[in-house]
């Protein structure tokens, strides 16, 4: 297996520092779902050359030089894992419309048209699943006794498994073997590590971002969907009544949200159903609607997680009632 | 204006709402949306209870009432009940696009698309239920809210609660087809 590389958030971080000058992104919106995305839009913007696969036009990918058709789920064949640990077979059921083409397919003849053509020998999708059954034995997700042929007739199987005559491993540790020193299982106790932004007296309210039923990760498909767009159009300010008559903030009043990174303005949705020190934005959306204008790069040290949860921020009432909710805005990007 | 019951129809499966358990994910909305004799609208509604004091949500079918104010109140008699107690949507060919439906249904069932000028509702998947199947709502739901099988199943999974279809709104009774779940000894639900 290739050793560990740079996680999303620290990528962004290389290229502004100048480390990174090419880029090739396959289903990555990083203007949308990164935090601090002031700092990723200056990011992008100092890519020598970048390249990004994508099955619909993202946001991020208005920054690149090259893009690239490539394939949706239902146009691809491979594996997926389940988050069960359950590998399975996943086939195309339509084919991927006009030039757009398979992400494999892509990157193969990208690697011979680069000259190392010979580093990517892949006649199909079953080739690549081998090399990974390769890769990743003796691990602890071993894969190394599954195949196409055993994942389609046991209807998937679970890893780890280390040997053709291996069934998977539906559940974990039931042999109570844990990969420990002692090989006793171990509670981790995680000491608790204060916010890297706390509230103070300029940004006194603590600003939290997360999202919608209706919406999916950065938009780039769910914002195409009327049907999906309708219940949610745009991202609200939820507020408590109690912090809302502080400010002096009515019920769909656009509120001015202001922190040490951006700045950005969202209808309020004062509910009860919100702590009364803390205020929510959904993320899903881009440009001036983006919430992650405001949030905070600060890594969690372990997962490299962002803290997306929690950050300080000002409020400014404008005294300006929104219009009503516009669903035809809602892919707008820039 | 009653027909032969359709043989297929299974009355021994019956559908039970329990409206507390919706998780608001719309997975049923969508799945009767996919169906085109819908013209691939749903006719089924999810909607907050209230949303400035809670995430709770509701949801609702048509309840297919044994006496459907939709059907007593439209001009064009374009509503019509089966044999088997399904309340149809508007035939197409008799719908005038009035609204009177609308405005009298006590559950806020029927909705007017515009578009078509047509009134437009939950028929119980009628091409599914006539067959023995299970309407799509149903199959779909993550949370049992929506759930479509024998009375004894339902009541071996929810014993502390009790389908109940008699709906008192004011002085007006209505009973219905569709059950909804309700606290053990609830007889009926009254709407002030
Ligand atoms: S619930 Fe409304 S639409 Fe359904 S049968 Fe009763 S009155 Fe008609
Ligand atoms: S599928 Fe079930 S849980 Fe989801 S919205 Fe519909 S009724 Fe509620």
């Amino acid at each position: 297996m290739p050793g560990k590389g740079l996680s999303a958030y620290e990528l962004v971080e290389a290229i502004h520092r100048g480390e990174i000058k090419g880029l090739l992104s396959i289903c990555f919106n990083p203007i949308v779902s990164l935090p601090n995305n002031n700092m990723v839009r200056e990011a992008l913007e100092k890519l020598e050359y970048y390249v990004a696969i994508d099955f619909f036009l993202n946001d991020t990918a208005r920054h690149a030089d090259v893009v690239l058709a490539g394939a949706l789920h239902e146009e691809e064949e491979g594996t997926g894992t389940t988050a069960e640990g359950r590998v399975v077979k996943i086939n195309p059921v339509v084919t991927p419309p006009g030039d757009a083409r398979t992400d494999a397919s892509i990157i193969i003849e990208l690697a011979h048209r680069l000259g190392a053509g010979d580093k990517f020998p892949y006649k199909k999708s079953e080739d690549i699943f081998n090399e990974l059954r390769v890769a990743s034995k003796g691990g602890t997700a071993d894969y190394f006794g599954i195949t196409y042929e055993k994942i389609v007739k046991n209807y998937g199987v679970f890893w780890p498994c280390p040997s053709l005559d291996h069934p998977g491993t539906p559940r974990l540790w039931e042999d109570r073997k844990f990969a420990t020193a002692d090989g006793k299982a171990h509670f981790n106790p995680a000491p608790y590590r204060p916010p890297s932004e706390p509230t103070d007296k300029d940004y006194p309210v603590v600003l939290t971002t997360g999202r919608v039923v209706s919406q999916y990760l950065s938009g780039t498909q769910t914002r195409r969907i009327g049907r999906l767009v309708d219940p949610y159009p745009e991202p609200l300010l939820e507020i408590h009544p109690s912090l809302a008559q502080q400010y002096g903030i009515k019920d769909r009043e656009i509120v001015k949200v202001k922190t040490r990174r951006g700045e950005a303005e969202f209808p309020a949705q004062v509910v009860t159903t919100i702590r009364k020190d803390t205020v929510f934005i959904p993320y899903h959306w881009a440009g001036p609607k983006s919430a992650n204008q405001l949030t905070i790069g600060t890594l969690d040290p372990i997962s490299k997680m962002p803290e997306f949860k929690v950050c300080a921020c000002q409020l400014i009432p404008t005294g300006v009632q929104a219009p009503p909710s516009s669903e035809s805005k809602a892919y707008q990007s820039a | 204006m009653a027909s032969e019951p359709v043989k297929n129809f299974n009355q021994e499966m019956e559908f039970f709402v329990d409206m507390q358990r919706c998780i608001g994910c719309r997975a049923c909305e969508a799945a009767c949306a996919e169906c085109e004799t819908n013209g691939e609208e749903p006719m089924i509604h999810v909607n907050y209870v209230d949303r400035a004091h809670s995430v709770q949500t509701t949801v609702q079918v048509c309840m297919h009432c044994e006496d459907p104010a939709c059907a007593n109140v439209c001009p064009a008699d374009a509503i019509a009940k089966d044999s088997n107690g399904v309340v149809h949507s508007a035939n197409t060919s008799l719908c005038i696009g009035c609204s009177n439906c609308v405005m009298a249904c006590p559950f806020g069932v029927p909705k007017k698309m515009e578009a078509a000028e047509l009134m437009m509702k939950c028929n119980l998947c009628y091409d599914r239920t006539s067959i023995g199947k299970k309407p799509m709502c149903a199959t779909v739901c993550p949370s049992g809210a929506l759930y479509f099988g024998p009375r004894e199943e339902i009541q071996k999974k929810r014993p502390h609660s009790t389908p109940v279809n008699t709906f008192k709104f004011g002085n007006q009774t209505v009973n219905t087809k569709v059950y909804v779940m309700m606290p053990n000894g609830s007889t009926e639900l009254r709407v002030h």
